[in-house]
């Protein structure tokens, strides 16, 4: 038996996207130190054209509707996979603008910054397309590996040492729970590809291999239980790197736990809905009732972070191809709210240097601009209409509704209310207190571009959703067969001791 | 004569495994780890698996005990307050270890035979260096590639966190 491997230039188009970053982000390593001179900002706009180049590549895809899938099997570009490597270039983009003026603070390694960047969204973007579970444990670590860098990149900064250490003892030993839950999902199916492993009775080995593979990625997205490095690794990790963390590896994490679920858990629905339900509820309720009490605007950030995620699982537990829809759709909204909520963290954080909520007091007299971005980001947060959160939670909750799920919708209209109390109090502080420092802040243009972007990606899904909605729905057609009423679903056998 | 190497490595194996926790000094702990990673290798010859014994070599004996010993010199670890208060924590796991060990002996004369690879498989034609070679450059490309990725980032990484002499420019 040999083994051969094919290869044709068709099928390495469909790598065209991942091999063009690459080149790119080598090309930006041999610029930043082959010329020392240049400045580094011209190595950030080098790095936005490239991805501008890998988006315009993903959109033509996405256009063209070319798909398919290569090494066998393991690596798939399929719409949703284009879907969420849009999502996470389109991230990366906003935040390698939005960190410009921040790298200016570092005192080292400004270009690498940039490179580890680039290297962090090449990694996700293989995420996105993991179709077995062997390059879904690779990809996952490859993109975690520049966020352990990424975190700590303040040498000088205490925190941010604590933040790095504390995220990747955590996130090693989420890797190693990983490896265990994968060998043991292997062991009993001898398959690793995720339609192959969907196995018709549920063992122990693949249930606990299963649980450990969850846990692995319920860390990722920081899903209650699995959360607890989220409030100090956002805290100590430079903003923009903060920001980055908190938006694009939850859309690629997202996209292997809707393909796990989805595509090889399938059969076992009822089992794992309350599984998800529980995870859900956990978050929502935990991540809003610990943010009331934050005083630190990225603290409160990580919180409503966590609440955010226990909202999206609500879509993943409905389990249907309407779920899916509403997943993708909300982290649309979640990208732009939340990114351009950090985004005038890191400008005001740049100006002031102070994260605290007390130092927004009067924002709104010291820069109205700031003042009122914030506070349609913080208003998307919590679901007002007429913004993007509104469209998307209500579009969560629907496709939730269409299952019966009706104990996570109540929790979750809960949870809306608890969670206007936090981003109301924000809002309170930049437009009713007086600012003890009334000097004018002014932003610089790049910040500037990343606000605007938030706010017309804010208000146009808010507004006029229909072309977004069909997006998302045309990304998720694989999954049109999935069942839709629970009472369709095949009955439950769980024979663990039998 | 297979039996006579079993039992060789075997019992080399055994004894050097009570050196590494009986012997006081921590050099020569590892030192004689260092020996029982290379008869284990040899148990793994014995078993037609070159590839994993090429593999233990060069792993476990010269990549992992080297940092052992770096770490037993840098840290400079003192003789007697090395595993006497772990010794509740390590009995205790030995036991549950060795009732794994007997379980799993009884099981299989219950069960009969384990299962075995099917005869005439891959490795045995072409020796299983050259077989996982050949997978790794076909079937497993993908993660291979991406494998050299982790590294280079891995490396630029460890130059942005540990690079010591910037404070001084």
């Amino acid at each position: 038996m040999t083994f051969t491997l094919t290869l044709s230039g068709a099928d390495l188009l469909l790598l065209l996207p991942e091999m063009l970053l690459t080149v790119w982000l080598c090309v930006v390593l041999t610029m930043d130190f082959a010329m020392p001179r240049l400045p580094k900002d011209r190595l950030a706009y080098l790095s936005v054209a490239g991805l501008a180049g890998v988006l315009a590549n993903l959109v033509w895809f996405d256009l063209a509707g070319i798909g398919g899938t290569l090494f066998a099997h393991m690596f798939v570009v399929d719409r949703l996979a284009v879907f969420f490597k849009i999502f996470i270039v389109g991230t990366t983009i906003l935040v390698i603008l939005a960190s410009v003026d921040y790298v200016r603070r570092f005192r080292f390694f400004k270009g690498e910054y940039y490179f580890l960047v680039l290297m962090s969204a090449l990694g996700m973007m293989f995420m996105a397309s993991a179709n077995d579970l062997l390059s879904v444990f690779i990809t996952l670590e490859f993109s975690t590996f520049g966020f352990y860098v990424l975190v700590a990149y303040l040498r000088d900064d205490v925190a941010s040492n604590e933040a790095g250490l504390k995220f990747f003892i955590l996130g090693v030993f989420a890797a190693g729970l990983l490896a265990y839950g994968i060998s043991l999902v292997y062991g009993e199916t001898g398959k690793l590809v995720f339609s192959d492993i969907a196995s018709p009775s549920a063992t122990p080995g693949l249930v606990i291999g299963f649980l450990l593979i969850f846990a692995a990625l319920g860390f990722k997205i920081g899903a209650v239980p699995f959360h607890s490095w989220i409030p100090d690794t956002y805290h100590g990790a430079p903003t923009p790197v903060t920001a980055f963390l908190s938006i694009a590896p939850k859309g690629a994490a997202f996209a292997i736990l809707i393909r796990m679920f989805f595509v090889s858990l399938a059969a076992f629905k009822p089992a794992w809905v309350l599984l998800l339900v529980g995870a859900s509820i956990l978050s929502m309720t935990y991540g809003n009732i610990v943010a009331i009490a934050q005083r630190n605007i990225k603290r409160l950030l990580a919180y409503s972070g966590i609440a955010q995620i226990g909202n999206i699982l609500i879509g993943l537990a409905a389990g249907t191809k309407m779920g899916g829809d509403a997943i993708l759709f909300y982290l649309l909204t979640y990208l732009f709210a939340n990114l351009g909520a950090f985004a005038i963290v890191i400008a005001v954080g740049n100006l002031i240097r102070s994260d605290e909520i007390e130092d927004y007091n009067g924002l709104n007299r010291r820069s109205p601009f700031l003042a009122f971005a914030m506070l349609v980001f913080l208003l998307s947060l919590a679901g007002v209409p007429p913004l993007a959160g509104f469209i998307g939670k209500l579009y969560i909750f629907l496709a939730a509704i269409d299952e019966g799920l009706y104990t996570l919708i109540a929790v979750g209209l809960i949870n809306i209310v608890i969670s206007m109390y936090y981003y109301l109090v924000v809002v309170k502080k930049m437009y009713i207190n007086e600012p003890t420092d009334p000097s004018p802040l002014t932003i610089s243009p790049p910040m500037k571009v990343v606000v605007y972007a938030g706010l017309a990606g804010t208000l146009f899904l808010g507004i006029y959703p229909q072309p977004a909605i069909n997006w998302v729905v045309a990304a998720t057609l694989m999954f049109s067969n999935l069942a839709g009423p629970a009472a369709a679903a095949p009955t439950l056998v769980l024979p663990i001791g039998g | 004569m297979e039996l006579f190497f079993f039992y060789y490595l075997a019992g080399v194996i055994i004894l050097t495994a009570l050196l590494v926790v009986a012997l006081r000094n921590p050099i020569y702990s590892a030192l004689s780890l260092l020996i029982m990673f290379f008869h284990v290798a040899g148990l793994y010859v014995t078993l037609h698996a070159e590839f994993l014994a090429a593999v233990q070599v060069i792993v476990y004996a010269g990549a992992i005990l080297v940092l052992y010993l770096f770490v037993v010199m840098l840290l400079n670890v003192k003789r007697e307050d090395r595993y006497h208060p772990q010794f509740p924590i390590g009995a205790f796991l030995g036991l549950v270890i060795i009732t794994e060990v007997l379980l799993l002996a009884f099981r299989r004369s219950e069960s009969g035979t384990p299962p075995m690879p099917p005869a005439g498989s891959v490795a045995e034609a072409v020796g299983n260096t050259e077989t996982i070679g050949d997978v790794l450059y076909t079937t497993y490309l993908f993660p291979f590639e991406v494998a050299s990725l982790i590294l280079l980032v891995a490396m630029i990484g460890a130059i942005v966190l540990a690079k010591r002499d910037l404070f001084e420019a």
